[in-house]
């Protein structure tokens, strides 16, 4: 029962608290050129702007 | 983000690198307001519908001068490498594929004008657009252009997107945002009154938020459903005999998150009360709103007796005011079940310019699958 009990909780603590560890981007994959919001005006900026030159692309949530 | 921004500054400064940030956020805003509280000034970009079709933040990625990832969650430590190695212009695939983006996902990113894009969204099959629909019915829902059932709309397509896939965390925090304590894994924004406090300190005004972060947005997470003890607040109308708003100057839009709840656990309930500005108007010059719980389904819990909304200054106001409860559900519960609530709220009607006190009753239905 105790077992049952256990296995319970952690598949239930798997979908409700842990995120994810598979990569989502691969070495070697173009990064997407999209058009996306610029936070501060909202104007479209595309992603390709970051081309010619070696960037770091923070994907983050501020929560 | 902190760490990687003290790391890589002196880099970004000298011109080698440049770093740019993508947010996974409902609300931009409060990522800007975030940025300013820790002196990040890097450029960013919102992907509110996640076009990037990212299951999980935060990522951080080194891409070379020819747009190739170079590095996925990248570390500080792969930064000296990464600056010193020439590449070439050998990208294996393309992430994304033009067609999984909508010309109605384009359209939302540079309109304004929502209702007709979701008039004609067609989510079909496909989990990630059921996800991008809810979030433009959030976005209306907060624009002041609000129809009714937007953020009921909002919720239940993120459910309908998560429902098909439950591996994608953007879209299960998209609902924990306004879900119930006990299925949070860390309180969303409670760090925005620190945030502002520090930046005033430094003699700089925060950057507004257009939406402010409330109730379940900064609730702390729980392991087990608590009946909170809150002041004390005396019943308006103990007996019923209070008169019951009837021309329709309050709409109410009942909320339920999750949409669907399972036996044993909780959910949040949002009261979204909205004044109908042609009818009647609040009315701020006595008591505030307060709704009340009026009866439970058997078995069930609640967990404060009362909700009181802040009031505004003007003496009369047309803002849309929420309340929020969360219900308790017991082990054996199945099927929908109805709680009931009711409202008590001053207000003046426009035509003959009387204001009154009224109460209004409606049900919250809670289906338990």
């Amino acid at each position: 029962m105790k077992r049952v009990l256990l296995v319970g909780l952690f598949a239930f603590a798997s979908t409700a608290f842990a995120a994810p560890s598979k990569p989502v981007f691969r070495t070697g994959d173009r990064f997407p050129v999209l058009d996306l919001p610029r936070v501060s005006d909202g104007k479209l900026v595309s992603t390709s702007t970051t081309h010619g030159k070696k960037y770091i692309i923070h994907l983050f949530a501020s929560w | 983000m902190p760490v990687w921004h003290e790391q890589s500054k002196a880099l970004v400064d000298a011109g080698k690198i440049g770093v740019i940030g993508i947010i996974q956020e409902q609300h931009p805003q409060r990522a800007k307001l975030f940025m300013q509280w820790k002196q990040m000034n890097w450029p960013l970009l919102s992907d509110p519908l996640n076009l990037l079709g990212i299951s999980a933040v935060p990522i951080t990625l080194l891409v070379d001068e020819h747009g190739i990832v170079r590095k996925s969650r990248a570390r500080p430590r792969d930064l000296e490498q990464f600056l010193k190695t020439d590449y070439a212009n050998d990208a294996k695939s393309n992430r994304i594929d033009s067609k999984w983006i909508t010309k109605a996902d384009k359209t939302f990113l540079r309109s304004q004008e929502l209702t007709p894009i979701i008039e004609n969204y067609q989510p079909g099959k496909r989990p990630e657009l059921f996800f991008r629909l809810g979030v433009i019915h959030r976005t209306r829902f907060d624009s002041g252009g609000s129809k009714p059932n937007d953020f009921t709309l909002a919720v239940r397509n993120w459910q309908a997107a998560l429902d098909r896939n439950p591996n994608q965390y953007i879209w299960r925090r998209r609902i924990q945002q306004f879900g119930p304590r006990l299925a949070k894994p860390y309180p969303f924004y409670d760090w925005v009154p620190q945030a502002r406090k520090e930046i005033r300190a430094r003699g700089e005004e925060p950057v507004p938020l257009l939406v402010e972060p409330r109730g379940s947005e900064i609730a702390r997470p729980i392991r087990r459903f608590t009946e909170e003890s809150s002041a004390d607040v005396k019943h308006p109308d103990p007996t019923g005999k209070l008169h019951r708003e009837s021309r329709g100057a309050i709409q109410i839009e009942t909320v339920v998150v999750p949409p669907v709840a399972k036996p044993g656990s909780s959910v949040r309930v949002h009261l979204v009360l909205k004044p109908n500005t042609s009818v009647g108007k609040w009315n701020n010059e006595a008591e505030p709103l307060v709704a009340f719980p009026a009866e439970l389904p058997a078995g069930w819990r609640i967990n404060r007796q009362h909700y009181q909304t802040p009031m505004p200054k003007k003496a009369e106001s047309t803002e849309t005011r929420t309340a929020e409860f969360e219900l308790s559900i017991p082990r054996d519960a199945k099927g929908t079940h109805r709680a009931k609530f009711t409202s008590y709220f001053y207000l003046c009607y426009s035509d003959t310019g009387v204001c009154q006190f009224l109460a209004k009753d409606f049900g919250v239905d809670v289906d338990v699958q």
